[in-house]
């Protein structure tokens, strides 16, 4: 038993040219007929990444990297997202960039995703690199999903209404897959672009070989994750030889808290439009539920009613519209980079690391014995030189990434900005179309 | 019954002196033939409340579209009247006199100094007004540019319809009208028809209407008009200035008289609209006139628990109460303000529903006394707190008088006209214990006893069966409503909280960014985010304020209905009660009849007689209550629907200003996105 969940294609700011009405109605018929977008859904959820991705790509290695401009290697698409039993599996699109012809095409779930990146994290010197952060871990249980629902819509509930109602409030939520997707897909591209760790061989497999590679249980996680930062906590505080690399300590602490908040509030926003959508589609069925009455003032009110109740689902489009493109554009890089900050700070804790082992060498170099005193010079010197060696990575790789930082911001907000316009634009002109309705509408009866 | 009714022609009585006190005050040469046309009132009252919603409406197309249109349409209407003067004043007046008089309507700063402010609004409302007819076209083609913008829809075809269906009902009008003066005004009204009134696409209405003024006002306005121009030359003027504005079918009727041209305006309106209403309306009230009532100011009196709210209420009245003074009583004055305390309006609630209740007129139900918010006002030092709960009973307030104006027996009401025109009230004492929650409360008892009551009562009438159970199924039909509606204002409420936290935390991110361009970006954005947090929250309080309060008012007046059901149904039991009396006092006489107790058949007889009176009158009370309710039941109709789609309409714009609001913004922000690197 196979069952193929779809999902659907939410991103309308693509649509430029199409008819506002067939762009609305169209994504108001996507509950109903998930199949028919299928073909155009990856295709349109596609694109933007594929936008958003050629600026950096292209853009960010030759100013960076003069000597040795990095090519990346593939073009990586998170296609589809299929639940094969309790597993979601990824089907993955992989073409070489020089030769456009070879095309491969792999399935993947989430713990293929971990391997690899257990495998890029172990089998290169990631001292000075940003280890583009693997999205955690999507919950496909009956459970989370709930949570997660309760949680968009809030615990309390709506006062003024009978609990029957209050549970009524499904929201629509978009198939969860296709923000995996996405993020998964993100994640994929960061990787093969990445100079250093877009050149591993893991990566290449993972795209490439039809096969999932072995997976080996990764218990790591939890654990060291734990007493990692526990070390940060203790280390952090730990001053700084180089002006630029504390100062960068001190911001990063600083704006990935900031950045964390700030994608928990704007996923507030999104929650709330969404709420918002929901309050309005209730109203909109209320004012519908009303039309049993069937004479006099009645029928003229229902009239009215009828043609309000399709503004209100008109509002609730656009609302319900906003709030996806919301998610999908500056909602996906405040989360992205709530993420990929954390990574940073890593980064900076490896090398603060290094840096403490070198002083720590050096001391060990002044309280030397002289019978000792050479190897702890040569143990100094090789803390000396790993350190510097990564202070010299982790400048580039700073570099390479708060540029790449800006120009997805930059990518992201110019498309928000332009999504919101859009279905503003939209709304307002299906809204414009109701009053004129609701003008012309014939008010008059006769009473009874 | 007979006493209640009193009053109305009693006033009418008192109308002739009142009138002419007006008349010392305001009276301008021109305005003596206005008596002529009394019935036309007949219609007026109702339709201040829509003026001024659709002046709102229409507030923000003018902003899209209407400015220009405007512009040159006023400036046409001077010209046009100047030329209109001239050619019309020719044949139907000596030359001499309109020539000097042409200033008059233009500047109307010629005329007396006390009319001058009501004539101002009058023009206001005219110009307001013009678009009104046009409704539906209005939005057409201020749609029609915009979309063109947007999307290329081409709207010509559209608007060359309209073109064709102004100069149909143009080509058929004059047929009606007398050809010299007609043939003289249509080549001036042309070019106003291309800029402003693109007829409305509803041929039908268009057609009855054309159809119904002749019929009804047709005949009386041309002969009325030779008259009058003959006797004051001023009427030229003035009537130039309602034409080129109005619709074919109204000139008909303004000519007759120059004051009437905002009455006329109105009932065009009227009738484009809602032809049904104004005709509703004629029937069933020979006497109503408008009043533009605004409660105002609202402010806290005292200290601690003895605190109290008072509000201003200014009435204005529109400034047509002079023609109809033979049958209304008029103000003394054309504006008033008082100052009202809270208790005051329930007492006058209290006073209304003691005198009309009864005979089964349904009062506009009372505010409800919040004890809650009151001891928080009471208690808070600064009014921040409460201003919010002070501006929804203000406009609570406002709403009940209004809704008593619009009343064609309430408004008369001595008590109302007191409580407007009085600068001293009486204190009510009983309504200060007697809470509006307790009134309720009351109601609903009454409410739930009553469909009881009802099921003991053999509905002889179907209509009032079929209304009681179509008026359950409304007042549930809006609980369900309102409560969705409440829900969506907490939604919305919240998500204007989400926004501006999101603001917050953009300033925060913008603060620690070390790109100049990139923190520039997002501090802009977190204004951006601000001033959307400001959108949501004025939608959220038009969600509330048209939408929820709405509803509530109607929930209340369904209250008030099922009351006045009660009503009759309890004067149906009197009824059957003196008749079962009735039948055992026949009995009773039957009995001493065979009995031979000769003595007291007489006795009985009387008693007979006695109780037969009862009967009748139990009848006719019956009879009448249930004739007056019908009336309520029709208006409360009329209204409801009316209410309802102004309120709609202006709601729906309500959320395109939204819209409009978030594009500008976005517009706004975008370039400083595109600036970032």
């Amino acid at each position: 038993m196979r069952s193929v969940v779809l999902y659907r294609s939410v991103i309308a700011q693509e649509g430029e040219d199409q008819d506002v009405t067939s762009r609305l109605t169209s994504s108001k018929m996507d509950n109903a007929t998930d199949e028919t977008n299928t073909n155009g859904t990856a295709d349109v959820s596609d694109s933007p990444e594929a936008d958003q991705d050629t600026p950096e790509s292209s853009g960010l290695p030759e100013p960076t990297l003069p000597p040795k401009p990095f090519e990346p290697v593939f073009t990586v698409k998170v296609t589809d997202a299929a639940k094969d039993g309790e597993v979601v599996k990824y089907s993955l699109k992989t073409a070489k960039i020089k030769s456009e012809s070879e095309e491969y095409k792999v399935v993947r779930q989430y713990e293929d995703f971990e391997w690899l990146e257990h495998c890029l994290i172990t089998q290169n010197d990631i001292g000075g690199i940003i280890v583009p952060p693997l999205p955690p871990k999507p919950s496909t249980t009956a459970q989370s999903a709930e949570a997660r629902s309760k949680k968009q819509l809030g615990n309390k509930k709506r006062h003024g209404s009978d609990d029957e109602e209050g549970n009524d409030i499904k929201l629509v939520v978009g198939d969860e897959f296709e923000k995996d997707c996405r993020s998964l897909e993100k994640y994929l591209q960061l990787v093969v672009t990445h100079p250093i760790l877009g050149q591993d061989e893991s990566i290449t497999k993972f795209l490439t070989v039809r096969e999932a590679p072995t997976r080996a249980k990764l218990k790591k996680s939890i654990f060291s994750n734990l007493s990692k930062s526990l070390g940060e906590a203790r280390k952090g505080g730990h001053k700084d030889v180089n002006e630029f690399f504390q100062k960068e300590r001190d911001t990063v602490n600083e704006v990935s808290l900031q950045m964390k908040e700030a994608k928990e509030n704007y996923m507030k926003i999104v929650y709330g439009e969404q709420r918002v959508a929901v309050g309005l589609s209730h109203l909109s069925t209320a004012l519908h539920l009303g039309g049993q009455l069937q004479e006099g003032a009645d029928v003229v009110v229902n009239k009215l009613f009828t043609q309000f109740s399709e503004g209100l689902e008109d509002a609730k489009q656009g609302l319900e519209v906003m709030a996806v493109n919301d998610e999908n554009t500056l909602g996906f890089s405040l989360d992205l980079y709530s993420r990929y900050l954390e990574a940073e700070k890593e980064m900076l804790y490896r090398r603060t690391c290094k840096m403490m082992e070198f002083e720590a060498a050096t001391k060990a170099v002044e309280k030397a014995k002289p019978q000792k005193r050479q190897m702890a010079e040569a143990a100094r010197d090789k803390a000396e030189k790993e350190f510097e060696d990564i202070s010299k990575a982790a400048e580039k790789e700073l570099k390479n990434f708060h540029h790449q930082r800006v120009l997805t911001f930059q990518d992201s907000l110019v498309r928000h900005a332009d999504a919101k316009i859009k279905a503003a634009r939209d709304t307002y002109a299906l809204l414009t179309k109701c009053v004129t309705a609701l003008k012309t509408l014939d008010t008059n009866f006769k009473p009874l | 019954m007979a006493d209640d009714r009193e009053p109305p022609p009693l006033f009418d009585d008192e109308k002739p002196d009142k009138k002419e006190d007006e008349d010392d005050l305001f009276a301008t040469p021109n305005e003596a033939p206005k008596e002529e046309i009394k019935d036309e009132p007949a219609s007026l009252p109702t339709e201040p409340a829509q003026d001024k919603a659709s002046e709102d409406l229409f507030a923000a197309d003018d902003d899209l579209f209407g400015e220009a249109v405007k512009e040159v349409d006023t400036s046409k209407l001077r010209r046009k009247l100047t030329e209109d003067v001239d050619d019309l004043s020719p044949p139907l007046t000596p030359l001499e006199e309109p020539k000097p008089l042409i200033p008059t309507p233009a500047d109307s700063s010629k005329a007396p100094p006390k009319k001058e402010p009501p004539k101002e609004k009058v023009k206001k409302y005219s110009q307001a007004k013009e678009p009104k007819p046009l409704i539906p076209t209005q939005a057409d083609s201020s749609k029609a540019p915009k979309k063109d913008a947007s999307e290329n829809k081409n709207p010509p075809p559209k608007e060359e319809a309209k073109k064709k269906e102004d100069s149909q009902t143009k080509e058929a009008k004059p047929s009606k009208k007398e050809p010299a003066s007609m043939a003289k005004e249509q080549p001036p009204l042309k070019p106003m028809k291309v800029s402003v009134d693109l007829h409305p696409p509803k041929p039908g209405e268009g057609e009855e209407v054309d159809l119904d003024s002749p019929e009804t006002e047709g005949p009386s306005s041309p002969a009325k008009m030779e008259p009058d121009s003959d006797s004051s030359p001023l009427e030229a003027p003035p009537m130039a200035e309602v034409l080129p504005p109005a619709k074919p079918v109204i000139e008909e009727k303004p000519k007759p008289t120059p004051a009437p041209r905002k009455p006329s305006m109105e009932k065009s309106k009227e009738e484009v609209g809602y032809t049904s209403f104004a005709q509703i309306e004629e029937e069933e009230s020979g006497d109503q006139f408008a009043l533009d009532i605004k409660v105002h100011d609202p402010g806290k009196i005292g200290d601690g628990m003895g605190a109290y709210m008072s509000y201003k209420v200014t009435t204005q009245c529109l400034d047509f109460g002079e023609e109809k003074k033979t049958s209304i009583p008029a103000f003394r004055r054309p504006s008033m303000t008082v100052t009202r305390r809270f208790s005051d309006f329930l007492g006058l609630h209290e006073k209304l529903s003691q005198k009309h209740t009864h005979i089964g007129r349904i009062v506009p139900p009372a505010p409800e006394k919040s004890v809650v918010g009151m001891t928080k006002i009471k208690m808070s030092k600064e009014d921040t707190s409460s201003t919010e709960f002070v501006e929804k009973r203000r406009a609570l307030l406002e709403r009940f008088l209004q809704r008593i104006s619009l009343h064609p027996v309430l408004q008369m009401d001595p008590d109302f006209r007191d409580f407007l025109e009085q600068d001293e009230l009486p204190r009510a004492t009983s309504t200060s214990a007697v809470s509006g929650a307790g009134v309720l409360r009351l109601i609903k008892g009454v409410g739930d006893t009553f469909s009881k009551v009802t099921i003991k009562m053999d509905e002889s009438d179907q209509w009032f069966e079929e209304k009681q159970n179509q008026v359950e199924a409304l007042d549930q039909q809006l609980k369900k409503l309102h409560a969705s509606v409440e829900a969506l204002v907490t939604y919305r409420k919240e998500l204007g909280i989400s926004t501006s936290a999101f603001a917050k935390s953009t300033a925060m991110l913008s603060n620690s960014e070390e790109h100049t361009a990139l923190s520039r970006a997002l501090s802009q954005l977190a204004e951006v985010e601000e001033k959307i947090e400001l959108v949501h929250l004025e939608q959220a309080d038009n969600d509330f304020f048209l939408l929820s309060e709405l509803l509530k008012d109607y929930i209340g007046i369904i209250q008030a209905i099922r009351v006045v059901f009660h009503e009759r149904v309890k004067s149906f039991h009197n009824w059957q009660n003196a008749q079962q009396n009735l039948a055992k006092k026949r009995e009773q006489e039957a009995k001493f009849k065979q009995t031979g107790k000769t003595d007291k058949i007489a006795q009985a007889q009387e008693e007979i007689r006695e109780w037969e009176g009862k009967v009748e009158k139990g009848r006719e009370d019956f009879e009448e209550i249930s004739k007056t309710i019908r009336t309520e039941i029709r208006r409360f109709e009329t209204n409801r629907v009316k209410d309802f789609r102004n309120i709609i309409i202006k709601y729906m714009e309500t959320l395109m200003n939204s819209q409009q609001q978030l594009i500008k913004y976005w517009e706004g922000f975008l370039p400083e996105a595109k600036a970032i690197a």
